[in-house]
């Protein structure tokens, strides 16, 4: 049940009317530099990552559109630039513990079709622990998404000191 | 979407929690402040700590010169970057008056956090930032002082643990007085407005 309400808060429908979606494509397509995701079921934009030294911990943000015909579960992501790479999502407390934070691991991400999942600081995210070197502004930082029915979608998280 | 629950509070966090409720407790939104000012201010005592370079560094007043303190972990990979990320847009924009403001991070996970892991991890941000990581008695001394929880999570991972903590920015003016804090996520704006008030 607790995870169905995070769910519903972290994926928001898509508008449906045709000329605010055109809006919305162009709009996507200026904020994103490459989109090697454009076939596949899943469209990755605006992946990024904070710089990072070497051995640290980070984060990937980004938005996840589902562009299949059903429920997509993204269940690993892997990636060549950290020793491990798993799905978090940051909860704030409330009540006593008002203003602490803590990180809870995803063991899926599911998204219905036509809806989007947005990775950001202070939710959800892909927490990348041990970085195999230090990633500068302007580094690309890759990372595979894949479903739990085997497909993987690869992305090329760009490197930026600031969220866009 | 499924998820691992949380794991309980020990009984030493609640007692810390209950404190950082009687600092909330005299706080509200007046005074002018964007963030929760602390109504009356709050004297906070001074700490000491040795420095990644053997220097000592005390958290005392310093005259015309307000602190900015945030509680956070090296091996944090969201709410802590992004709050020093935040700092870094807050230091741009005062420009030449950066220079009066002490941006000092305290590590709450002096285990792994060596001075010197603390002061690199706060540099690489701005080399004017201050990354401070004490022994673990001094760690729980300025914890208490300033309300901060912290407790270490189980995790049997290779990747190692990690630490649920308070995640709000605390700003001291120059006479050492606590007068607001700011919740994750109120924004740099509202912190740099107020770092202005205060030069």
């Amino acid at each position: 049940m607790i995870s169905r309400l995070v769910i519903s808060r972290l994926v928001q429908p898509l508008r449906t009317t045709p000329w605010i979606g055109l809006l919305a494509a162009t709009m996507m397509g200026c904020a994103t530099t490459q989109d090697p995701t454009a076939d596949g079921p899943l469209r990755v934009t605006d992946a990024w990552v904070r710089v990072t030294n070497v051995n640290q911990s980070g984060a990937a943000y980004m938005t996840i559109e589902n562009r299949d015909s059903g429920v997509v579960w993204i269940s690993t992501v892997s990636t060549t630039s950290a020793r491990a790479a798993d799905m978090h999502e940051t909860m704030r407390m409330d009540g006593a513990m008002a203003g602490m934070v803590h990180m809870t691991q995803l063991d899926s991400l599911s998204i219905a079709p036509g809806n989007r999942a947005t990775l950001a600081p202070g939710g959800t995210h892909i927490m990348l622990t041990g970085l195999v070197r230090a990633f500068a502004e302007g580094d690309t930082l890759p990372l595979a998404l894949t479903l739990t029915d085997g497909r993987t979608t690869d992305v090329r998280a760009i490197v930026r000191a600031q969220q866009p | 979407m499924t998820r691992r629950m949380t794991s309980r509070m020990p009984r030493s966090v609640l007692v810390i929690a209950a404190a950082a409720t009687v600092i909330l407790a005299g706080c509200g939104l007046d005074r002018g402040f964007h963030g929760v000012a602390v109504d009356p201010p709050r004297l906070m005592p001074t700490f000491e700590f040795r420095r990644g370079d053997g220097s000592a560094y005390r958290t005392n007043a310093e005259a015309k010169r307000p602190m900015l303190v945030f509680f956070g972990y090296t091996h944090c990979p969201d709410v802590c970057p992004t709050t020093m990320a935040d700092w870094q847009r807050v230091k741009q924009a005062l420009g030449d008056e950066a220079a009066r403001v002490r941006f000092v991070f305290v590590s709450i996970d002096p285990e792994r956090d060596t001075p010197q892991v603390a002061d690199r991890y706060a540099q690489q941000f701005d080399a004017t930032f201050v990354g401070l990581s004490g022994d673990s008695a001094t760690t729980a001394r300025i914890q208490e002082a300033f309300g901060v929880a912290s407790v270490r999570e189980p995790d049997t991972r290779a990747s190692g643990y990690l630490v649920s903590h308070s995640s709000q920015v605390f700003l001291v003016d120059d006479t050492g007085r606590l007068v607001a804090l700011y919740a994750f996520g109120r924004g740099w704006d509202a912190l740099l407005a107020d770092v202005k008030q205060l030069l």
